[in-house]
């Protein structure tokens, strides 16, 4: 509960001190990226705290290197 | 901001020396052994000098396009689609790197120190001192390099002293019973680990304060972290002998734990992962602050600090998320150790034949006419 | 409170009149009138207190009288004349300047200067007359040393430029005064050598001071607040002392020192991080000495900054890193102490903040009495009921032991500060939560600049020539050069080594 409201606490503090400035002077595309990179960091932040497993990416790795792995792994 | 970010020659070989030392001990003896048995550490003999190959060839890339980054390079050779395309592969690569090596810290932390500390807090405290060095700079985190550094090497070297005495000889018998083809291979994790991962400092090339890093300069930080490689899994096969190197998940801490002096001072172990910790901290930093100046490169933004909030967020939770226990990811090593050689032919091959083929038709008209 | 530039008048009654109503005709404002035989009026004004009665007796009033007396002079000259020839030719006195307007002449009436007045005359002569009681130059009060000189800076600025010229003796070296505080004017005084000093750092240090606006300048702590950079961190980037020979050392570097009329400690900047553990004994004792008692302060530092985090994290979290015995009779003490060893330590280091501040408080006769004792007796009797356990007092006392090792008191104040932050950190993160504290803290400190020079020079930016005076202190022959930082115009101290063998 704590863990979240410390989330929260970050978010809020991130979007009035950086990303309001940001869109105060103009640089459109800075803000832009920050709000995606911001909801993206709070989703999985949250889902972290929560202890909410998402499927790794790093599997696809795996599926992806496949036929070189079997000469390559003890 | 941007023109405050510069670093001299001598801070920027601690750096380098910081990188490649960086979190190899946590696993590289235990891959090289997994492969090779006793004879790791001919694999890593053979694994530092391609990897010394490899870094030169990475060098020799960033001299072909003095001054540009890597995302510099991508666009100028491959147009500003595709150049996008791979430079968004490089990013999300240090991405993975970076959020890898804060999870390593964190899983050793919560299985083998303090194993009542969740994860995640960990993870946190972690990533946001990481994160904050980012935000300073890379002269505030080259200065702290530069302040760790003596204490870094004294410790190191104090760690292989106490250590040869516990080590014995007959465990790196016999030598070379195994195939060419297995030590190959052993060789080629060291070379995909500290030494293809070095494209990051294609990043980070274009702030040193003086004109360029000569060759020679290079090689000394590459040389003396191979030299610790090459000493760190020699000592892991000679005091635990390859069957524990492989099956340990931590073979360096196992390693440091059998010091003991004089049978009073014993479990030194902690202030030896004040290394480990120290170097790992040192190659996320890097790797964390070439990601967050790569992407504010791509996109053309204007300033990389205010970026680093957000991307705590994402590296935190990222961290998370890239596996879910530790038995996983340690699997994934040798998908990862591909994947660093194949960014290496990719990013750095595949893009410097398409300039010499741009060089080439373009050269076709001067010719003819 | 300025007087907007009003000039003085022709007419001596006006004049006399102005100076007592604005003093509101203060006590100590003495006006002695004076009558010539060419019929000349004059009056002689000054401070009482501020003035030394003998100046004006003899130097002044003296050749005044007989000049009326031997009255050489057939013509009668103008009010202005009169006083230019009173200027050359009578007095004996040493600095005397025409002033034309009220402000300087209350800024000088105020810092002891007399004033003659003269009947048709608009301007006045300033007669130097300073001579007020003030401390003997004495032992330095915090810096002291075992080897070297024993006086110290007292709270007259004159005093205190006599003592630094007394040690180089160089024409280069420069003082240039100002006067800080609107309604205080305290003479502050910059010093440096010409030759060696950066002229960019001189004239930051000038540019810093002319923008103080404030009301009173008390002590050289107020200068110091205003002229460091704008940062809030704990460690200070201005060096004080109050000893002349580590401001002449400092002189000798390139620094610049500020000095500030009415406080013994003067200013030394820019000051680095290594700085603060040097002190002038080094350069006077032996270089071997010096250099493991140099490093005896370092690993003080680190004793008083991590003592009892450590010690929280240990015993918190890390008890497999004692050796068995230890542990053993540590888990023996721990056993009856209801706290957590975080709320112990805590309990400990506010006890001995406090009794601290109460030491320095105290009238001198009880102090000693109280905090020895005091520290003692509290700890011996906390122990014995059982509140906190005899190793966490030990822990309490060397650390505190150790802070008293750091030459400058000012770095042991952070120090202090910082402490606690460790120990909040050791007592939820172990030693892992100590060691991102410690490169948290080595971050900050490479952020820190003074004035314009990275605090921790010479340890990072890594210069190599400059290492004979950090860690270590290499002997005299060795130390050819001036440190980087600051001495880069002039960096050759010794031209050769001085060999006695050949």
């Amino acid at each position: 509960m704590s863990a979240t409201l410390l989330i929260a606490f970050l978010t809020v503090t991130a979007f009035v001190w950086e990303l309001m400035p940001l869109f105060k002077k103009g640089f459109i595309k800075d803000a832009m990226l920050y709000l995606v990179l911001l909801m993206v960091g709070v989703y999985l932040s949250v889902c972290t705290i929560l202890l909410f497993d998402l499927p790794s990416p790093m599997a696809l790795l795996n599926i992806i290197f496949k036929p070189l792995l079997k000469g390559f792994a003890p | 901001m941007q023109a405050e970010q510069r670093v001299s020659v001598r801070q920027m070989k601690v750096l380098l020396i910081f990188f490649i030392v960086g979190d190899l001990m946590w696993y590289l003896p235990s891959y090289t052994a997994g492969v090779a048995d006793q004879d790791a550490w001919m694999a890593a003999l053979l694994g530092v000098g391609l990897g010394i190959g490899v870094s030169s060839f990475i060098y020799w890339f960033g001299s072909r396009f003095p001054g540009m980054t890597i995302i510099d390079i991508h666009r100028h050779v491959l147009g500003k689609f595709a150049g996008g395309i791979l430079s968004l592969l490089f990013l999300i690569h240090l991405m993975s790197n970076g959020s890898a090596q804060i999870r390593v810290i964190g899983d050793f932390m919560t299985t083998q120190m303090m194993t009542e500390t969740p994860l995640r807090v960990v993870l946190f405290l972690f990533a946001a001192v990481v994160l904050i060095s980012v935000r300073m700079g890379l002269t505030v985190i080259a200065r702290t390099g530069q302040v760790f550094f003596m204490m870094f090497m004294l410790l190191f070297t104090i760690l292989i002293l106490l250590l040869i005495p516990e080590s014995e000889p007959s465990k790196i018998l016999p030598i070379a019973s195994h195939s060419a083809a297995d030590i190959i291979r052993g060789g080629l994790f060291v070379v995909a680990f500290p030494y293809c991962q070095m494209t990051v400092f294609l990043m980070l090339f274009p702030l040193l304060e003086e004109e360029r890093l000569s060759l020679k300069q290079y090689m000394i930080p590459l040389i003396i972290g191979g030299a610790v490689i090459i000493i760190v899994v020699t000592l892991s096969i000679l005091v635990l002998g390859a069957y524990m190197t492989q099956h340990q998940l931590y073979s360096t801490y196992t390693m440091a734990k059998k010091i003991s002096i004089g049978n009073f001072l014993q479990r030194l172990e902690a202030i030896l992962v004040i290394n480990y910790l120290l170097s790992t901290y040192f190659k996320c930093v890097i790797t964390l602050y070439a990601f967050c100046r790569g992407l504010t490169q791509l996109f053309g933004l204007r300033d990389y600090r205010v970026l680093t909030l957000p991307i705590f967020l994402f590296i935190f939770g990222y961290s998370y998320v890239i596996s879910t226990n530790v038995v996983f990811f340690n699997s994934l090593g040798p998908a990862w150790a591909l994947w660093e050689m194949s960014n290496v032919i990719f990013l750095l091959g595949f893009v410097y034949v398409v300039h010499l083929l741009k060089g080439l038709i373009k050269g076709k008209p001067l010719h003819s006419s | 409170m300025s007087l907007s530039g009003k000039r003085l008048s022709k007419r001596l009654e006006a004049n006399v009149d102005e100076i007592k109503q604005r003093l509101g005709s203060s006590d100590d404002l003495i006006v002695k009138s004076m009558t010539g035989l060419q019929g000349w009026h004059g009056v002689l004004v000054y401070i009482d207190g501020l003035t030394d009665s003998t100046i004006i007796h003899h130097s002044i009033l003296d050749f005044l009288m007989s000049e009326n007396q031997a009255s050489a002079r057939n013509s009668v000259m103008s009010g202005s004349d009169t006083l230019h020839y009173i200027k050359e030719t009578v007095l004996a006195a040493g600095e005397v300047t025409i002033i034309e307007d009220y402000d300087k002449l209350f800024l000088n009436l105020l810092s002891g200067v007399a004033i003659l007045l003269l009947e048709d005359c608009e301007e006045c002569l300033a007669i130097a007359a300073e001579g007020w009681k003030d401390r003997n130059v004495s032992e330095p009060t915090s810096q002291g040393v075992v080897r070297g000189p024993m006086e110290a800076f007292t709270e007259n600025i004159r005093t205190n430029t006599a003592l630094i010229r007394r040690k180089i003796k160089d024409p280069q070296l420069w003082l240039v005064g100002r006067s800080i505080g609107s309604v205080t004017q305290t003479n502050v005084a910059v010093m440096y050598l010409n030759e060696i000093a950066e002229k960019s750092l001189v004239d930051e240090v000038f540019r810093r001071l002319d923008k103080i606006n404030i009301d009173g300048i008390l002590e050289s702590g107020y200068i110091e607040e205003f002229i460091q950079e704008s940062s809030y961190s704990p460690f200070p980037t201005v060096y004080n002392t109050e000893r002349p020979d580590t401001i002449a050392a400092g002189l000798l570097e390139g620094k610049v020192a500020i000095l500030v009329d009415g406080t013994p400690f003067a200013l030394l900047v820019p000051a680095l991080f290594v700085q603060f553990f040097q002190s002038a004994e080094d350069y006077y004792q032996r270089a071997d000495v010096s250099t493991l008692l140099r490093l005896l302060r370092y690993v003080s530092f680190l004793i008083t900054m991590l003592a009892p985090s450590v010690y929280i994290a240990i015993t918190t979290f890390h008890q497999e890193m004692l050796p068995t015995g230890l542990l053993i009779n540590l888990a023996a003490q721990r056993e009856g102490v209801p706290f957590p060893a975080f709320v112990e330590a805590l309990l400990m280091e506010v006890t001995f903040e406090i009794l601290r501040e109460a030491g320095v408080r105290m009238p001198k006769t009880v102090g000693q009495a109280v905090s020895i004792v005091g520290t003692l007796v509290i700890g011996q009797a906390a122990v014995d009921a059982g509140i906190v356990s005899a190793v966490m007092v030990i822990i309490v006392s060397i650390t505190a032991i150790s802070s008293f090792v750091i030459p400058a008191v000012n770095i042991s104040i952070s120090v202090r500060m910082i402490r606690f932050g460790l120990m909040g950190l050791a007592a939820s993160f172990g030693l892992f939560g100590i060691l991102m504290g410690v490169i948290l803290l080595v971050l900050h400190l490479n952020t820190l600049k003074s004035f314009g020079v990275p605090y921790m020079q010479s340890l990072a930016p890594f210069v190599w020539e400059d290492q004979k005076d950090t860690l270590f202190r290499f002997s005299w022959k060795n130390m050819r050069t001036r440190p980087l930082a600051t001495g880069v115009r002039n960096l050759v101290r010794q031209k050769k080594a001085t060999d006695l063998t050949k």
